[in-house]
Formats: C-alpha cells, structure tokens, sequence
C-alpha cells in the first residue's frame, strides 16, 4: 500500500537532523486543528503553549490562548506566547506576519494538507520530526494507515456495487447551498466512507444553484453540525426546494458531524469515515 | 470701468441677449432694469463669465478673459440673486469667506463692520441657516462688500456687481443697502447692480441701462432714460415717469390702460 | 444718510474659530500621548521604557524587543497614523466637495476600485507570470488595490468631466453604476473562490493594521503624507465651494482646479491607505462629523483637526483589536464600526436639527 511505502520512505529520513528545540520543551504553537491533534496523538500536548482558532480538539486544546485564525494572525499576538516552535498547517498567513516570526528566529514547519490516508502519514510524519519524536510518529502512522486500510475495506464491503451518492453541504445561508465539489476534505473522507461526491463540477465549496442540486440527485446531505448559520433543521432542510426534489429527500437522509473530526484529516479520519460509513449504508 | 461690447448669449438656440452694449463707470451706481425674462440677469452673468458669450467685456480696460480667477476676484465681487450654503456655519464665517489676504487692517474688524453696515450687527455667532431670506441676503452682501472692502486700491477701482441685492428686503433695509452701495461708489469704487423696483433705482442709480426681450431700450442718467416711452416701450404698459418736482427723483405710476398686452401677446381687456 | 459704524462698539466675540485653533494644538497632544501608548502597548508585553532606558545606556536590544518595537509596533505605529489621517482627512475634503455631511471617499470610487483590485489579487494572485509574483511579492495585494482605486477613479472624473467641467452630480451616480459593476465582477470572482480565499476576502475587508511592514510603510507613508498635506491646502477653496460653484469661483477660486486637486489628493490618500490596510470604515465620516459639531465647519481649522483626531482614533481603535482578545486579533475595521456607528447614531438623535444642514 501506497501509504506504508511512504512511511518506510519516511522512516529512512528520520535520522536527519530537524529543527525541533529540545526534547519536552515547552514552546511549541500548534497552527491547524488537524496538526493539534496529532500533537496530542503523538502525547506531546503537554509541550503546547498556545493554539489557532481551529484547534478545538482535544478538549484540553481549548484550554491554551488562541492566537486567532490561522490565515490572519497578527505578529504580536504570536511572538507574545513565546513561540520556540511553530507547526503550522499549510497557508497560515498573512504573510507579513510570517516574513517578521522568520525575522525573530522563529522555526517554522509547514505541513501540507493533502485529503488521502498518505496526506494523513506526511502530517504525523512533519509533525514528528519537527519535534524529534520520529519513534512515535512511525508508530501513530502505522496504526492510523492500518486503521485507514481497515475503515477502507468495511467501507468497500458496505457500498458493494451501489456506493450512495453524498453531497456536502457547506452551509445554506440565505437560501443559498455552498456545496462541494471535487479537491476537498469532504470529497476525500466521502471516497473514505465509500460514497461517490454527486458534485464533480467545480472544484473546492462554491454556491450551487437549485437545478444543480436536483441533477446531482445525492442519495444523502452530509452537513457539519456546528451551531450558527451552518445550523437548519431536518425539516427546514428538506423543505428547500432544490432539495426537495433529491432522493435524500425522500429518504430523509442527512447526516451531521463535527466539522474537525469529518475534515480534519488527522488521527481520527479513520474514525469519522467508519461512522460516515455506518450512518450511510446503516450499523 | 466696466465696458461690454456686442454681447450676445443663446441657451440652446434661443438668443437671450441681441449684441447688447453696456458702459459702467467707477464712482457711479449703475442700474440695470428691464422686465422678468429681458435678459438683465443675464448681462450680468456675462459680465462675470459666469455663461458661455461673445463679444467683449473689459474691466478696467483689460479683456476679463485675461485676468486670473484670483486676480479677477481681487477687482471685483459678485452677489448672485440666490446663493445656497452647505454646512452650518456661522454668520461672520460666511462673511470672512469674502476676506481676501492683503487687506489693509484687521480682517475680523473689517468683517465686523462689514455685518453692521448691513444691519446685521450682534448677529456674528448665529447659524447663517436660522436667518431668514432677507438676513440671508444681507448676510452675503456684508461678505461681497468684505471681498472689495476698500474701493480703490493703488488707483484701481474695485467694482460689486449684484443681482437684486435688495429684492427680498423690506423698505428700511432697501434703503439702508441702498445707502451702503452709494457710500461705495462716492468713494470711488463701480457698482453694477440688476434692480427690479423703479422708484428705488431712480432714487439710487446714477446710471440706468434698460434692457428688454434681449435688446438695451436706452441707457443714460435716470433721468434721462426714465421717461413714459422708454419705460412702457421696456415693460410692454403705459407708465407714467413723474418728475414733479422737477429736482426729484422720477417716480414711476403705472397707467391704468383700456388694453394692455399680456406677456403671451393677447390683448386683456381691463374694465374701468 | 451717511454710514458711522463705531469701532469702539464693535467687540470681538470669542468665536469657534479660536477653539478649533486651540484644538490643534490639544489633539496634537492627545496624538503624540496615543502614540506613546501605543508603542508601549502589545501582547508580548515587551517594555517601552526598557528599550528606551537601554538605548540611552547604549546596551544592546534583546532580539525580542528589536522586533517587537521596531519591526511590529513602530510600522504599525507610523501606518495607524497614516492611514487615519488619510481617511478623516478624506473623508472631510470628499465632504466638502459634494456638499454633504455623508460624502466619503467611495464616492470618487476609490472603494470600489481598490476592493476588486485586492479581490482580483486574492484570486487570481497565483496565475501571475512568476517575475511579476516576485518583483512585488507580499505587496501584491495593497498595489493591485491601489492600482485599482487609482483606475476606477481615472474612469469616473473621465466619465463626468465634459469640456473642462467636472459635473459632481454626475460623478455620484457614475460612481453608483462603477460600483455596482466593481460588485459584479468582485462576485464573479468570490464565485472562482475557494474557501481560503475567501476567508482572506472577508478579512481584507475587516481591515487591519497587522500587517504593516516597514516596506509597506516606505511606499505608502510618503504618498499619504504628500496627499494629506496637500489636502490641507483646500480648506479656504472648500469654504468658498460651500457657497456654490459659482460663488466660488467670483470668490477667487478656480474651481475646476479645486475639484482635480480634491479628487487627486483623496484619490491617492485613500488608495494608499485602503491598500494597505483594508477596509476600515466610519473614521471618514464620524470624525469631520464630531469635529463640524465641536468646532464648526470651517475647513481652513477642519482639515488639519480631522487629520489629527482621525490619526488619534485610529491608533485607539488598533490598541483595542490587538489587546481584546489577545493574543489573537480583532480586525481593526470591526472596532471602528463597533464603536463608530452607535457614537453616529448618537450625534444624529441629539442633533438632529444641525445634522440637516
């Protein structure tokens, strides 16, 4: 499996000097929801200082100061919580503030964001060797590719021939349905979960119209169950008539997750996509 | 002096003024009248190029065209028949607006003046908007008269022109405006004023140039124009100059006639 | 009848003016002390006067107080000054030359333009020949707003200037039809979007002073000052402009000079200081509003007083967004509307009658 490959590859590199300050030190700024928790996967939530807004899992994430969203940070408010480390999902910003951490010295690992279970093993991977904890970082990536694998196959077994089309639905604000197309976490843990994105058309989460929503005919709305504008209750939901007239309408499917967990794509992926797997095709 | 020559004005195709000739001198109150619509406002727009015309307009022999806006305004200023004003300001903030740098003296004293000259003393602090229309008016003309406060500066006079400075203002303050802009011109400066009551102007105006569907009827000392013909040539009904006695100003009567001739040419007859 | 005017009785009344030119000097004051504050507060904690103490001694700056105070708060310090300045200033001039208390510089469609140039820049930034990306690197987007406020203002003083005149009543509506179609093609591109972009999108327009550089102040420091102290020249054309072209022109002004210097100095302050930090609103007419109300609308003190408050109030606003929910950040835009539009409401309901005027 692709994968393993990349972590034999991975595990080969470890012995390279990094970046990472002294072991247990704790100066380390988690930036990205997903790089957080691998920090707490890999036990090394006690070395974090401080956090971006995003990182909301674990609990004790919420506990640290939030130097607010990651692509506005403002260069006083991270040089405040005395950052030795940064790690940093790809595209923190703005870059002004980057350009004057480079200025004070501070080591900056960027972690790329890539929706597969490989894109999941490069981040623990990063994240491990950025705080010279190589050792568990193989361990958590084997176990997370395993679980990956394992989720994978319950979800080929479930969908068997008839995989479920799910349409993501990023929010219906003002009547109007951001859905999601091709090249993001929602399509990826969909492929995970052994569902078939119904919109292929775009790339990335764009405003759909009615009649789009209708010709893409998802078997089931999969939505984040955040509170605030993303927030629509079943009935409400179904009553909208560009989804009205979908299958998922009839059936009343719909299925509501936490934001982090469905699209994080870290530890818990393997997790979230065995749950979307059962809430689609059944326990 | 002030000298026009041939002043012609269309809006769109319709010609306003015919090649109109008009003469002011310093030292003279010089009054243009003529009836609604004659083209006296007009004129005076021209002369302070302030509508597209032809021909020549000079202010102390030199061709208006070539003078600065700044320049310009440092020979002579300007009461338009309506001025509006944005922003709350204050009387004697209106009226400073008219200073210019280089009067000799002190400006605010010279403001101050300017405001009681117009009976407008005491009233330096309130809003300009709280006035009403006639202290509106007097108002900008303290500001006009602060612009060419003094009336003849190295030689040169310094001219007001003024489109019926004292159109909205009740009998005591006619005149007392009236004395105002004598007071000027005996000092030696011009003043160029478009007026609509008679009796005023021919007890006022040196000079009178008047001016009907375009053309100049006649132009001369008051006496002289005010006469029963020119002036019901002017405004299209008998009118009766009385010069009684002879050493007074002309006061004008209008004749009650069998038929006048209405403004759109029917004949109305009046009964009596 | 002869005119005696007694001198002796003519007192000299203590006017507004005299306060408005006292208020030169007291918020002069209060801008040199929020500047203080402002160098001396932030998040890290890291100490002014230590810095200072060491400097005078000739010891070494840690690296920490290095850049904090000369590479985060003093641009930032410099710019907050800048750009406030820029929009009261602007702000005041605008007002002046439309003749109402409501004019701000988007009318000269400074806003549209600059908002689409920073859209398109979002955006479309990745698809640029790699030599252009790099000769302009982080200043992208504040040039392609500038470039793009410059432009849309260029086509509207074009669209509403006929033989020489510049007609403001058509440059208002022409500004409404600009800016409608600014609002098209920023929404086409929303739509090419994707979810980071817009996040950026909606941050730019929340304005913020988080991202001065000392490179962002070298180019729009020079051009703000140069503009606004340009537009401190327009207070007397301004007064007499209240009065009405025509008016102002018998005054001595040349208003068609009036108009292109406004519109020129407005143009390139506001570009300049939207460019570099985003939407920030209510500043352009909250403060020549409170001042008009406190001092009186004379430009000739206005201008300069606007530029001072504006400056003041900004820099106030800045310490506000970086130490509320610190260490994170409120956009500086949300302070000024947050705490503009309730002061607004306010001066309307007690002056209403003035407000009118």
């Amino acid at each position: 499996m692709n994968a393993l490959c990349r972590l034999a590859t991975w595990a080969a590199f470890a012995a390279i000097p990094t970046l990472a300050t002294a072991e247990g030190e704790k100066d380390v700024l988690s930036i990205g929801g997903s790089v957080t928790e691998i920090i707490y996967a890999l036990g090394q939530g006690d070395r974090l200082i401080a956090r971006d807004t995003t990182s909301s899992y674990p609990a004790e994430a919420e506990t640290l100061p939030d130097v607010g969203y990651m692509r506005a940070l403002s260069p006083e408010g991270v040089l405040a919580v005395a950052p030795g480390l940064i790690i940093s999902e790809d595209g923190a910003g703005p870059p002004e503030t980057i350009a004057v951490l480079e200025a004070a010295d501070i080591p900056f690992v960027t972690v790329p964001d890539v929706y597969s279970t490989e894109g999941i093993v490069d981040k623990i991977m990063t994240v491990g060797a950025a705080l010279d904890v190589e050792a568990e970082a193989v361990a958590l990536a084997s176990d997370v590719s395993l679980k990956m694998q394992r989720a994978a196959e319950v979800a080929s077994a479930r969908a068997g021939s008839n995989p479920k089309r799910v349409m993501f639905i990023l929010s219906t604000q003002g009547g109007r349905i951001m859905a999601s197309g091709r090249n993001t976490a929602a399509s990826g843990v969909i492929a995970l979960a052994g569902g078939v994105n119904a919109v292929t058309a775009f790339e990335g989460y764009k405003p759909i119209s009615d009649e789009a929503v209708s010709a893409a005919a998802p078997d089931v709305i999969l939505m984040m169950d955040r509170s605030g504008d993303h927030s629509l209750d079943d009935a409400a939901l179904f009553a909208m008539p560009a989804i009205a007239t979908t299958p998922a309408a009839q059936t009343q499917s719909v299925v509501r997750m936490n934001g982090l967990y469905l699209l994080g794509f870290g530890p818990r992926t393997a997790d979230a996509a065995l749950d979307l797997t059962a809430a689609l095709y059944g326990g | 002096m002030i000298t026009a020559r041939d002043i012609q004005v269309r809006i769109g195709k319709k010609p306003i003024l015919h090649g109109v000739d008009f003469v002011a001198k310093p030292g003279e109150v010089t009054a243009i009248v003529g009836p609604n619509g004659s083209g006296k406002t007009t004129l005076l727009r021209a002369l302070t190029d302030e509508i597209v015309w032809t021909g020549q307009v000079q202010i102390n022999g030199r061709d208006i065209g070539a003078y600065k806006t700044w320049d310009l305004a440092a020979v002579r200023a300007v009461l338009p028949q309506a001025a509006t004003l944005a922003f709350p300001f204050t009387v004697i903030e209106v009226v400073r607006m008219g200073l210019r740098s280089g009067i000799h003296g002190d400006r605010d004293i010279v403001a101050q003046r300017a405001l009681a000259m117009v009976g407008l003393g005491g009233y330096e602090q309130r809003f300009f908007q709280e006035l009403s229309g006639g202290e509106q008016q007097r108002a900008h003309l303290a500001r006009v008269l602060c612009q060419v406060w003094d009336p003849v500066v190295d030689g040169v006079p310094r001219w007001m022109l003024l489109d019926e400075p004292v159109a909205s203002l009740d009998i005591g303050h006619q005149l007392l405006i009236m004395r105002c802009l004598e007071d000027f011109a005996k000092r030696g400066g011009g003043v160029i004023a478009v007026m609509h009551d008679l009796n005023l102007t021919a007890m006022v105006a040196d000079m009178v140039t008047i001016i009907s569907d375009g053309r100049v009827i006649a132009s001369g000392p008051v006496k002289e124009v005010f006469t029963d013909a020119s002036l019901s040539a002017a405004y299209h009904c008998q009118l009766r100059a009385n010069t009684i006695p002879d050493d007074h100003a002309a006061f004008i009567l209008p004749q009650v006639a069998q038929s006048v001739v209405s403004l759109r040419g029917e004949a109305i007859t009046v009964a009596g | 009848m002869t005119i005696s005017v007694d001198i002796q009785t003519v007192r000299r009344p203590m006017d507004r003016r005299t306060r408005a030119r006292q208020a030169h000097i007291w918020l002069a004051l209060l801008l040199a002390a929020v500047s203080v504050i402002s160098l001396a507060t932030g998040p890290t904690g890291t100490s002014l006067w230590v810095a200072m103490v060491k400097i005078i001694d000739g010891e070494p700056l840690t690296a920490m107080e290095r850049v904090v105070i000369w590479d985060i708060r003093m641009p930032r310090l410099i710019l907050g000054i800048a750009v406030g300045a820029a929009l009261a200033v602007s702000g005041a001039v605008m007002q002046g030359l439309f003749r109402n208390p409501l004019a701000d510089p988007g009318l000269v469609g400074v806003g549209a333009g600059a908002g689409l140039g920073a859209i398109l820049a979002i955006v479309l930034g990745a698809l640029l020949p790699l030599w252009i990306a790099e000769l302009v690197g982080n200043a992208l987007v504040p040039v392609a707003a500038f470039m793009g406020g410059w432009l849309s203002t260029i086509i509207l003083y074009r669209v509403s200037t006929r033989r020489g005149r510049t007609s403001v009543a058509t440059m208002l509506l022409a500004g409404i039809a600009l800016g409608a179609l600014a609002g098209a093609v920023s929404g086409i591109l929303v739509y090419v979007a994707d979810d980071r972009q817009l996040r950026d999108l909606t941050f730019w327009g929340l304005g913020s002073l988080a991202g001065a550089t000392w490179s962002k102040v070298l180019i729009a420091g020079p051009l703000i000052g140069v503009a606004v102290l340009a537009s401190l020249f327009l207070g007397r054309g301004l007064n007499a402009l209240a009065l009405g072209e025509a008016t102002a022109s018998h005054l001595g002004f040349s208003v068609q000079r009036l108009k292109s210097a406004a519109i020129v100095t407005v143009a390139a302050a506001t570009g300049a200081a939207v460019a570099v930090s985003g939407g920030i609103g209510f500043i352009g007419i909250v403060v020549p509003h409170l001042l008009r109300l406190a001092t009186g609308p004379d430009h000739e003190t206005l201008l300069l007083n606007a530029a001072l408050l504006g400056a003041t109030l900004l820099l106030a606003a800045d310490i506000i967004s970086r130490q509320i929910i610190a260490p994170a950040e409120l956009p500086i835009g949300i302070v000024t509307a947050v705490l503009g539009a309730p002061v607004f409401l306010w001066i309307l309901l007690r002056r209403r009658g003035l407000v009118e005027m």
